[in-house]
């Protein structure tokens, strides 16, 4: 009788046992996951928006050819600034200017600053600084010194933009004179250099 | 007489119950190098720009069972960020990071023997990864022997993909994904 139910018990044991799948852990891996996202300050050319345009040189060519009735002659250079950053500005700064002759000074060489955003970009990133909020001339641009043109307050992208399509904040300059008998043939040169810094 | 009987028939019992007939399976996950248990990391130094859009990072695991039943579930940390900067709603999330993996079969192990569950059958987001998720379908072992340099085995490679948009905060962000294999 104790033979049986002894025998009877390890039966049931042994049933039990091979019933029971434990689910175990038999082997791991794991993947830590470090992304580090670093601030960017990009400019391109309005014109040439892509890997091509970044860090344009723009000429503007003013031709000038005095008589009555010529109206003020105009050319712009456009750029588009990408940042993450939420502090960021546009500075910019000055070649000694060349006359060539022609009796133009820097005064005589109009400038206006306009900003604009694409729909996926914040138009109040960044704010025009005086005296760049309304027209003002090339001698405010110093040579001594980088100036503030645009100062940003907070990163250029309202919304993710995959294609980097509308995501962009755009700096419109122009430059404009007079076409007055004053001036003598000849050709005045400059170069404006414009750079994105942080903060 | 009887006593050695009894004490044999309960230590018997025992090793039944401390090693179950499962637990004869072997199972092992390595890195391509081999390394048993890996710590695979995946590293991003990312700074937005016009082009290229994406920064990628992969890597691989490699899946031994000499049992044709076996499963691959992972669960997820974050990607999370204690010194971003700017709103927190552009921080980098885990339904920011594409995700694609894929399953290969090397050695004996059958082509068909690992089957990837949805959503993870095509592209999808880090974030589909949550807490026990079940990723593979095992349903062929890979050879009779999960010895760490068997050349038959199934090779796991997570690709992960993240947009160089503007929009992200700048910071570190941390994360972590494990993988665990079971059986059934």
């Amino acid at each position: 009788m104790l033979k049986q139910t002894r025998g009877l018990l390890l039966v049931l044991l042994l049933l039990c046992a091979n019933s029971v799948e434990l689910p175990e852990v038999k082997a791991a891996a794991s993947v830590p996951l470090a992304v580090t996202v670093n601030g960017s300050l990009v400019i391109s050319d309005a014109d040439n928006d892509a890997m091509a345009g970044v860090n344009p040189t723009k000429n503007v060519n003013l031709t000038v050819t005095p008589d009555l009735g010529q109206t003020i002659q105009s050319g712009n250079a456009n750029f588009r600034v990408r940042s993450n950053r939420s502090t960021w500005r546009l500075t910019a700064q000055r070649t000694a200017s060349d006359a060539g002759g022609t009796g133009i000074t820097d005064a005589d060489l109009l400038v206006d600053i306009a900003k604009s955003a694409g729909s996926n970009a914040n138009a109040n990133a960044g704010t025009l600084v005086s005296p760049f909020t309304g027209q003002t001339n090339l001698s405010s641009i110093t040579t001594v010194a980088a100036v503030d043109v645009v100062n940003g307050t907070a990163k250029t992208s309202s919304a993710k933009d995959n294609a980097n399509a509308n995501n962009w904040f755009q700096v419109s300059t122009t430059y404009s004179i007079q076409p007055d008998f004053f001036y003598a043939p000849g050709t005045f040169s400059s170069t404006v250099t414009y750079n994105l810094v942080s903060p | 007489m009887t006593f050695p009987r009894i004490l044999f028939l309960f230590i018997f019992i025992f090793l039944i119950l401390v090693f179950p007939i499962n637990s004869l399976a072997c199972l092992s996950i390595t890195d391509d190098l081999n390394t048993p248990n890996p710590i695979i990391n995946a590293s991003f130094s990312f700074q937005p720009d016009i082009n290229p859009f994406t920064d990628c990072w992969s890597g691989a695991m490699r899946i031994r069972s000499d049992k044709n039943g076996w499963r691959l579930v992972a669960t997820r940390v974050g990607p999370s960020s204690s010194n971003a900067e700017g709103n927190s709603q552009d921080n980098v999330m885990a339904n920011d990071i594409t995700l694609n993996i894929s399953v290969q079969a090397f050695g004996q192990a059958d082509s068909n023997g690992a089957i990837l569950v949805s959503p993870f059958s095509s592209q999808t987001e880090l974030s589909s990864i949550q807490s026990g998720t079940f990723i593979i379908s095992g349903v062929k072992k890979s050879s009779n022997s999960c010895s760490s340099f068997n050349p038959s085995y199934y090779k796991v490679t997570k690709k992960l993909c993240l947009f160089r948009d503007f929009i992200f905060n700048p910071g570190a962000y941390n994360g972590q994904v494990s993988y665990i294999l079971i059986n059934p």
